[in-house]
């Protein structure tokens, strides 16, 4: 593989509480590749979205304390100061988030908005300033620009108003998108287009894409590389068409099994027992244990290693899938 | 879709119960607490009053009149010659009654107006809240005296007229509350299953708006130890010559000059009530609903 | 043929739209369901589904009288739902009931779920004395998989999958024969929404529930569901057994819903041909003159705005669309 654009090394987020300290993403490491689409897929509470939050360093602290490393040019972006990271957020990694209505300033033009970005990192001002805001209102699909550009928020549908935010986070050409749960509050066929549009932005600008959703059939449709966390731990790790068809982690088979597929017609769908761990108590021995159908005395004992024994596909298992038994 | 509201990232599950939360929110709150503290020990006094005073109200000594505090008198005297500590004791019994019953009347007809009027919305809640609007937008004071005039200067009238100004402050709020309440979902699951109005408006409404109500009554309280006060200085409230804090401080200004501690004690003492009614009034609301603060602020009034 | 349980005749929903100042005059109408006929029948499951904002729930919640409907007919086993007394009414609610899609938001945080199960029971004045109450709430606590010594406890000390099945709990006391679910899963993760399907499931087969499942999931509905409603703003555009509607759908819309499903499958969605649908949906307050698609419609032609399309066809597989006959035979070409 080429030099990774990004390299995370054991991030690792803890949030004090009144109950003690709650570990919700525990030491995870990945790679992104240039111009690469990685999907970190998740349940509620799996980690996907503090883990980049953290890597913006978004989160507040304390709560919360932020452990590992984010490498990206060769600077580690958790530890940068704020005038730094001010430089690289928005600029060179941007990110999307799942509500538009809350990312955007009801009291201000979409105009005024999308411009912010532009004179703050490009140094652009007043006419050439907006005439690069109608040009990436264009580019995200959105029709009459010109007139629009004007408009405030409420003004917009929400599958509109998700394209202006897509605008605005790539209105600097990133290097890095990262989109959270960006599509999830859009309608199936509004999410197919916004999805169309990024993937072509993708490929026009060259970026590299994390994209974080709960949804597999979106993953299936977007990613190059997928990261599979649960209760903070990474999974599994495979490029998508391997983990979509090996699922060598007993989590990734149940959450394959336990989706309804249209035009499969069996009438039980394979659903996990029980509940994600809570943080502030996680189980001994592998986190999935208490809910694995293949949960063997080794997997309460100890925690299993990301291992990888094939190329490019890790897996937290003690076990290999032709091992696997019920 | 919306992505499935987070369990919480901390835990699945909440162990702790509300009131105890509450509870212990308040008891962080140092002046909560010293509120707390004053109130008990008032309401302890005003209860053994008889027992504590150490000369009864109407002890007329003229020979020891208008007397600094002393061993004897530990307030001064009068210009009778009467036990100021024991008449602001004593007194201290006619305020908190004024305040409990006045407030107990303002929340027994303003709840259950704001209660009908936020559910079943409509004209009926046109009607009911305009003529709360009519009663809010007289001053409290202004309307307390005219139904004084009309019904003739006694503590019960007072204990009535209070109670009236009140009530529109009780009703706007419950009926905000239920305004929010009443297209939540689990009042429309009550529907679904069958429960008639008055069975949703007692059992799922109602306890559901029972904090606000509790804070303002709070506040309400302080308010309502305030007007008695002001009604009996203007002569209105409690009729001589028993005694109460309003009128004693109204009598004790004429006096300022040689016996200031006629006025001073009283004055104490109602300030220390509607503090420590405020103080708790204001830990309770940080506890309950802290987002209720601002419309309790901005309705608030003396 | 199965008996109807639930039929549904020309059922509209306006919502009024009043001017802001003093006189709230009446300004316009949102037409949140505009013309729906449906019929579900006994022991089934009738899926209806579309995008937000479609009507769907606005349908639901009318069927069950928890709005009222401005027009139309609702009739449930042979009652006329919308000419009953509030009295009647709120006896008849014993024999339908619904589940909620935000089960934190369904339960009333300050009961806890024993006395939230039991409430229909006291309503009704089922199960006898306390005892028998007591007795019930543990049956049915049993019945949905939690445990009946969890009673005492309060909705916020479950996690979102127990307290949907508190909601299950609470809709099964009466008995019901008919059940609307409104979007149950769509607030559940995705190892929980399999947990609730299977309940749902299981509880029809052993007490021959009809159940109204709501939902913008295709994927999940068409799992879950016998036949298919697909909606689009305010009405219902096309009928079908969810084998038929997902092998060979007719509506031009319910063809673009059906390609934009996300499939958990990297090769399929590779190689699958996606209709993207143009512009936005239209507002419901002004819905287009005649077919109310023909807006976004790739194969609109002159009758579409003259003419509404009624919903009709054959064997069940009915469709509301110009591009085809009175027993669904298409008679226009692809564009």
């Amino acid at each position: 593989m080429t030099q990774p654009v990004l390299s995370v090394r054991d991030l690792s987020v803890t949030f004090r509480t009144r109950e003690g300290p709650a570990k919700v993403v525990d030491r995870i490491s990945y790679d992104l590749g240039p111009g690469e689409t990685l999907a970190i897929v998740g349940e509620s509470g799996s980690g996907k979205s503090v883990s980049s939050l953290a890597l913006m360093q978004l989160l507040p602290t304390p709560p919360a304390v932020v452990e590992g490393e984010a490498i990206f040019e060769g600077r580690n972006l958790l530890t940068l100061d704020e005038p730094e990271m001010q430089k690289i957020r928005g600029n060179r990694i941007a990110m999307i988030f799942q509500d538009p209505m809350t990312s955007l300033n009801p009291v201000r033009t979409i105009g005024h908005q999308l411009m912010e970005p532009i004179e703050l990192h490009l140094g652009l001002t007043g006419r050439a300033a907006r005439e690069r805001a109608i040009e990436l209102l264009h580019l995200v699909g959105i029709p009459s620009a010109e007139e629009r550009i004007d408009d405030y928020p409420h003004q917009f549908s929400g599958g509109m108003r998700q394209r202006v935010v897509i605008a605005m986070g790539i209105s600097c050409e990133p290097d890095i998108l990262i989109a959270d749960e960006a599509t999830t509050a859009l309608d199936v066929t509004t999410q197919a287009k916004i999805i169309d549009e990024i993937k072509g932005l993708q490929e026009r600008l060259g970026m590299s894409l994390i994209w974080i959703t709960h949804d597999l059939g979106v993953v299936a449709g977007v990613a190059d590389r997928v990261v599979v966390l649960y209760a903070g731990h990474i999974m599994e790790e495979a490029d998508v068409d391997d983990l979509f068809r090996v699922r060598r982690n007993p989590y990734t088979r149940g959450l394959l099994a336990s989706l309804p597929v249209p035009g499969r017609t069996s009438r039980r769908l394979e659903a996990i027992p029980g509940l994600p761990p809570d943080p502030l108590r996680p189980p001994r021995g592998c986190p999935f244990s208490p809910r694995c159908p293949y949960v063997a005395d080794v997997c309460v004992r100890e925690e299993p290693a990301l291992r990888e024994p094939v190329p490019g596909h890790r897996s937290k298992c003690h076990f290999d899938p032709e091992d696997l038994h019920a | 879709m919306t992505e499935p509201a987070a369990e919480t990232t901390v835990g699945v599950v909440a162990h702790r119960s509300r009131l105890r939360t509450t509870a212990e929110t308040v008891l962080r709150n140092r002046l909560a607490v010293f509120g707390l503290v004053i109130l008990v020990l008032l309401v302890l006094v005003a209860l053994a009053a008889p027992l504590i005073a150490p000369y009864t109200i109407n002890e007329v000594d003229v020979a020891n009149r208008l007397q600094g505090p002393s061993s004897q008198h530990w307030f001064g005297t009068d210009e009778l010659g009467r036990d100021v500590f024991s008449r602001v004791i004593i007194a201290s019994r006619v305020s908190l009654q004024v305040g409990f019953v006045s407030v107990g009347i303002a929340l027994g007809l303003g709840v259950p107006v704001g209660l009908i009027a936020g559910y079943y919305g409509g004209r009926i809640d046109s009607i009911l809240m305009r003529l709360m609007d009519i009663l809010f937008s007289i001053p409290a004071i202004v309307l307390a005296i005219a139904i004084l005039a009309a019904l003739g200067p006694d503590i019960v009238n007072a204990m009535i007229a209070i109670g009236v100004v009140y009530t529109p402050i009780f009703a706007r709020i419950t009926r905000g509350s239920v305004l929010t309440l009443r297209d939540a979902v689990f009042v429309q699951a009550a529907r679904s299953i069958g429960a008639s109005d008055l069975r949703i408006i007692g059992n799922h409404v109602f306890p559901n708006v029972i904090a606000p109500i509790i804070v303002q009554t709070s506040l309400s309280l302080a308010f309502a130890i305030l007007a008695e006060a002001a009604l009996s200085f203007l002569g209105l409230g409690v009729q001589p010559p028993n005694p109460a804090w309003g009128r004693m401080l109204s009598e004790g200004r004429a006096f300022f000059q040689q016996a200031p501690w006629m006025a001073i004690f009283p004055g104490l003492a109602i300030f220390a009530t509607v503090f420590a009614f405020n103080a708790l009034g204001d830990g309770l609301r940080d506890a309950l609903d802290p987002q209720q603060r601002s419309i309790i602020e901005s309705r608030g009034r003396s | 043929m199965p008996e109807p349980l639930v039929s549904v005749e020309g059922l509209k929903v306006h919502f009024p739209v009043r001017s802001s100042g003093i006189l709230r005059r009446h300004v316009a109408d949102v037409k949140a369901v505009d013309g729906v006929d449906l019929t579900v029948y006994r022991g089934e499951t009738l899926g209806l589904v579309g995008e937000s904002g479609c009507g769907k729930s606005t349908t639901g919640l009318a069927i069950l009288r928890l709005i009222e409907a401005t027009a139309g007919r609702i009739e449930f086993d042979g009652i006329d739902v919308r000419s009953l007394s509030k009295r009647d009414l709120r006896r008849l609610r014993r024999r339908m009931a619904m589940i909620f899609q935000d089960p934190m938001a369904s339960l009333d945080p300050r009961m806890s779920i024993g006395d939230i199960v039991a409430e229909p029971l006291v309503v009704h004045g089922l199960a006898g004395d306390r005892a028998g109450r007591r007795r019930r709430v543990g049956e049915l606590l049993e019945l949905v998989g939690l445990n009946p010594d969890h009673r005492n406890r309060y909705p916020h000390e479950f996690s979102g999958g127990q307290r949907q099945r508190v909601g299950i709990a609470r809709a099964l006391a009466t008995e019901p024969d008919f059940i609307v679910c409104d979007e149950p899963i769509a607030a559940l993760d995705v190892s929980i929404q399999a947990q609730v399907m299977n309940l749902l499931q299981d509880l029809q087969d052993e007490l021959g529930l009809t159940y109204l499942f709501i939902a913008h999931d295709l994927a999940a509905v068409q799992h879950f569901s016998d036949r298919i409603a697909v909606m689009y703003l305010g009405r219902i555009v096309e009928t079908a057994s969810r084998e038929e509607l997902y092998a060979s759908p007719k509506h031009p819309y319910t063809q673009a819903l059906l390609s934009a499903v996300p499939i958990p499958d990297p090769e399929v969605e590779r190689n699958r041909r996606r209709i993207l649908l143009e512009g936005d949906v239209p507002s419901p307050i002004d819905p287009p003159s005649g077919c109310n698609f023909r807006t976004r419609c790739p194969y609109a032609f002159e009758r579409c705005p003259v003419e509404d399309p009624a919903l009709e066809g054959a064997e069940g597989h009915l469709v509301a669309c110009h591009l085809y006959d009175e027993l669904g035979v298409r008679v226009r070409g692809e564009r």
